[in-house]
């Protein structure tokens, strides 16, 4: 399994909101970064897809973004999580388990049935 | 909250695109940056360094652009684009364009006029103070409406308990004079309080005053905004002001505010007492109509009981006059429009099933060509077009079409209110007001948004499926029988329904075409009449008779002319209807025997050609000093002399006179002088000689008189030279309504031509539908069964086999629809038979030519089909299998 894995469809938006729920307030590169560390590396991030689901979260009025400095003193734009994005990320994670725990059934090793 | 903030920023995003990309720009930039510090971080090269962190991002263009895309609202761009597309599709095939545009204009030209009336004359309540509490009230016999007397309503106003106000009313002529050239208008002539019962009040100036109703008292006018700013430029000087109306100085009091309208019409409003000489008797010389405002708490029913009941005390104590009589009474709503609301709503709902009839037409049109744009969709499915994404533009498609069915539906109905307006019954109540507002326009969106998605909805559906050779190959099997036989129920309902109208078309035809040949009872060709303000003042009778030859001899001496006769009354137009009392006991039964009077000149029966029965009619000798004589019409000699000679009898005006006071001398024929169709209400008619009236009350007679020309040759042309010989004689003298007989006979036929009108409309736009559903039923067909007409031809059967296949599926489907609406056409064209004349509603000969003409039309919609399945290539066919 040397291969990255691409992050799947609809798995993004969860990533960056729970990244930026443990991390507070973030800029696109960070959270980028912050993303494939937490994978451990394993997953390969396309940076330029980042963006516009930036965008859509915020159009979704789940984080907000503001211009600020970096700690090197860059001009940076920073996302952070709004109280709906809150509210969101624990119901998105919520059913994320459930789907993952009934996947999980199935694709345990079949007993009994031939 | 969050919804709205979402807006706003893809708002935000829409306006300040410029701002937004710089943004990016450097958000991108400094992402960039960062990334490139690690990486040197990480000990890379710079140009190394740029370059991953340039591949990771993945092109900074790119990115920009998913960004965009993201940014506002992305469906607008795909909706434009759907639209540039369905506009592109629409030239493309113009042909078929042309056709569903046709059947949708047509269908929503016909939903947007009858929802403008609708709309206009139903929707908008009266501009009254609570309208839906005002009545109208007059009287009744046995046999016909009549308006009631100014001393009934003044009993009626005394003695009722259930009423607010009470105000009484009529319509006359009022021409003005002085302000440039003499205008003919309408005066309501009102009591005092006529404005209160209503509950308006006059924009400028007064209302009446209980004063004005007094006889003698000065003359007063009220004016309505429109006549106010028209004749008098808006000016409020006029207030104060004397104007001439019929010859009379009149001072103007007030001003109507801009909304009011009274469903009687009037331009004007005048107190009664300007009328004051006419009012004096209980019979109904001078109709009026009565309207009230109920008291709170009373119902219409209650106020009906109780008038009932006030009226049969009036009949009681005056037997003579009021003998039969009762009252009527109807809200004002109902007495304005009648039936019209439901046969409004009525007319709606048929108009709604047939734009229905149309989409379902459209979609058949446009599943037929479902094989030609199959490449199409297998196109866009192949790049990766989602079902959703096909079905939407589809959509946009069939709503584009819609939408420019619906402009041309609005002009369409544009068109129909104005035939409406010029050809109809003249009887629907704010016709004239008809026009464009935001809810008709509201109702055009809404109707052709509706249409469209309606008609695209299902092809859309099945020409969206990926693969969609498996669907014609479906049908092909017969496996959705449904849809076909649903099609062909189709094709033979809309056939039925064209037959019956187009039957009913048929039959107005005739009718219209038998009564231009009605004798009328007199000679109306060559004959010109018009109507002058003779300067009648009152006692000055002697003074009026001799302008009156003076007037006959300037005519006469017109070349052209041959005579010339003067009268109160014309047929078509009106005379008086009086109350008579004839001398034979026979005429004494039951209701006093009322005649419609004609006063004249010895002439008129020569001028008008009007025969002699029996007797004579009057001439120079029965002059004032003569014995006083009468002229009666067959009609009231059969009523009141039924096989006995009327002449010698006695006849006398009223039924306040002991002995009746004039001789019969003579018969004549009967005119028809309510239409050419005289089933429903034949009205005796007598004639007086202008000369024996008694030189008092000629000026209140002659007010307005008729003159009526009969020409050597041609009569419209001689209008000119009549009216100058008037103007040179007395240029103060108001000309109105110039006018052949031939003319106003023409005007009687208005409800039968009306009819006719709308039979022929709604007819042909039928035809048509039912011409593109058979055309489209067949065409569908053909391209279903193409596999099936290929193989039998390679069977070895002939192309003209296959035509002839084709036509004869076509013939049955007509065939059944015509036989249907034939039974349907003879149960229904009873309705009809009020308006026919001198045909039967079952008439064969009509109903075998629309026979004929439907099945020569649905020969010429299947030829195209037909041919398409007579040049099906076998091999071509069978090559794709």
């Amino acid at each position: 399994m040397d291969e990255k894995m691409e992050i799947r469809q609809g798995t993004l938006a969860l990533m960056v909101l729970r990244t930026l729920e443990s991390m507070g307030p973030l800029h696109g590169y960070g959270i980028a970064r912050r993303i494939e560390q937490t994978s451990g590396d394993l997953l390969s991030l396309n940076y330029g897809t980042l963006y516009p689901a930036l965008l859509k979260l915020e159009q979704e009025g789940w984080i907000r973004s503001e211009w600020g400095v970096s700690d090197n003193n860059r001009r940076a734009k920073y996302y952070r999580l709004t109280r709906a994005g809150l509210r969101q990320v624990k119901r998105e994670t919520m059913e994320w388990e459930r789907t993952t725990a009934i996947l999980a059934r199935f694709l345990a090793p079949q007993k009994g049935t031939p | 909250m969050r919804t709205l903030r979402s807006w706003a920023l893809r708002l935000t995003d829409l306006f300040r695109k410029g701002r937004r990309d710089r943004e990016l720009a450097e958000e991108l930039e400094s992402h960039l940056h960062f990334h490139i510090e690690d990486n040197l971080r990480l000990g890379m090269s710079p140009d190394e360094a740029r370059r991953r962190a340039l591949l990771a991002l993945g092109g900074v263009e790119q990115t920009k652009e998913r960004v965009r895309e993201r940014r506002g609202f992305p469906w607008i761009h795909d909706l434009i684009q759907d639209v540039r597309f369905g506009v592109r599709m629409l030239f493309r095939h113009r042909g078929f364009t042309l056709v569903v545009l046709t059947v949708l204009g047509c269908g929503i030209g016909a939903c947007i006029a009858t929802f403008e009336i609708v709309n206009t004359v139903l929707l908008r309540p009266f501009p009254y103070h609570e309208p839906n509490r005002l009545v109208m009230l007059w009287e009744r016999t046995s046999q016909e409406e009549l308006p009631t007397s100014y001393l009934n309503f003044l009993d009626w106003r005394s003695r009722n308990r259930v009423f607010r106000h009470m105000a009484a009313y009529r319509t006359d002529d009022a021409v003005l004079t002085g302000a440039g050239p003499a205008e003919r208008r309408q005066a309501l002539v009102v009591s005092s309080d006529f404005l209160a019962t209503l509950g308006v009040r006059p924009l400028l100036g007064r209302d009446f005053l209980v004063e004005d109703d007094r006889v003698g008292a000065e003359p007063v006018v009220v004016l309505t905004h429109a006549l106010w700013n028209g004749m008098f430029h808006g000016d409020s000087a006029i207030l104060g002001q004397a104007i001439t109306i019929n010859g009379k100085r009149a001072v103007v009091i007030g001003v109507l505010p801009e909304h009011f309208e009274f469903p009687a019409g009037g331009d004007l409003l005048m107190p009664l007492s300007t009328i004051a000489e006419r009012l004096r008797s209980r019979g109904h010389d001078t109709g009026l109509l009565v309207v009230a405002r109920l008291e709170d708490g009373v119902s219409p029913e209650r106020a009906g009981a109780e008038m009932g009941s006030v009226m049969a005390e009036l009949v009681q104590s005056h037997p003579e006059a009021l003998a039969g009589r009762r009252l009527a009474l109807a809200t004002l709503d109902d007495f304005t429009f009648g039936d019209l609301p439901r046969t409004l709503w009525t007319l709606m709902g048929a108009v709604g099933f047939v734009l229905l009839i149309a989409c379902t037409n459209v979609a058949n049109l446009q599943m037929s060509r479902a094989a030609s744009r199959r490449r199409e969709v297998a196109i866009r499915n192949a790049i990766g077009a989602t079902r959703g994404r096909v079905i939407r533009q589809f959509l946009t498609e069939s709503v584009t079409a819609s939408l420019v069915g619906g402009l041309l539906g609005l002009g369409l109905a544009r068109l129909l209110i104005h035939a409406l307006a010029v050809f109809g019954p003249g009887n629907i109540p704010r016709l004239s007001e008809v026009s464009i507002d935001t809810r008709t326009l509201l109702f055009t969106l809404g109707v052709s948004l509706l249409t469209g998605v309606l008609y695209g909805w299902i092809p859309a559906l099945q020409m969206s499926k990926p693969d969609l050779s498996s669907l014609l190959k479906e049908s092909e099997r017969g496996s959705t029988p449904g849809h076909r036989s649903l099609g062909s129920a189709l094709v033979v309902a809309e056939v039925a329904l064209a037959m019956v109208l187009l039957i009913g078309g048929g039959l107005m035809i005739q009718t219209f075409w038998k009564l231009r040949r009605v004798d009328p009872g007199f000679v109306p060709q060559r004959l010109l009449t018009l109507q002058a303000m003779l300067p009648a003042r009152e006692g000055e009778g002697g003074r009026l008779r001799a302008f009156i030859e003076v007037l006959r001899s300037r005519i006469r001496s017109l070349p052209g002319v041959h005579d010339v006769a003067l009268s109160d009354g014309l047929p078509y137009i009106g005379t008086n209807q009086v109350p008579i009392t004839l001398d034979d006991a026979a005429a004494k039964s039951g209701e006093s025997p009322i005649a419609l009077m004609y006063v004249t000149t010895g002439n008129y029966f020569e001028v008008m050609g009007l025969a002699v029965v029996r007797g004579r009619t009057y001439s120079a000798s029965d002059g004032p000093a003569a014995p006083r004589v009468a002229v009666i019409d067959e009609a009231l000699a059969r009523k009141y002399f039924p096989g006995a000679d009327p002449i010698g009898h006695r006849l006398g005006l009223g039924t306040d006179t002991p002995t009746p006071s004039m001789e019969i001398v003579g018969v004549v024929r009967h005119v028809k002088d309510r239409g050419m169709d005289e089933r429903a209400q034949v009205q005796p008619q007598f004639y007086l000689a202008l000369d024996q009236v008694a030189d008092d009350v000629l000026p209140d007679l002659l007010g307005s008189a008729h003159v009526i020309v009969r020409a050597e040759t041609d009569s419209p042309s001689l209008a000119p030279a009549v009216r100058g010989a008037l103007n040179r004689l007395d240029p103060d003298m108001a000309l109105f309504g110039v006018q052949t007989l031939e003319g106003l006979i023409a005007d009687t036929m208005t409800p039968q031509r009306f009819s006719l009108l709308l039979l022929l409309v709604f007819g042909l736009l039928a035809l048509v539908l039912a011409v593109v559903g058979l055309y489209a039923s067949m065409a569908y067909n053909v391209s279903l069964r193409r596999q099936e007409i290929g193989i039998r031809m390679a069977l070895g059967a002939q192309s003209s086999d296959m035509f002839a296949m084709v036509l004869r599926r076509s013939l049955r489907l007509t065939g059944i629809g015509l036989a249907i609406g034939a039974v349907a056409a003879l149960a229904l064209t009873r309705f009809l038979s009020g308006l026919l004349y001198g045909v039967s509603s079952s008439d064969p000969r009509t109903f075998l030519a629309v026979a004929l003409l439907f099945t020569l039309v649905a020969l010429l919609a299947t030829y195209v089909p037909a041919r398409r399945a007579a040049c099906v290539d076998p091999m071509t066919v069978l090559r794709c299998e």
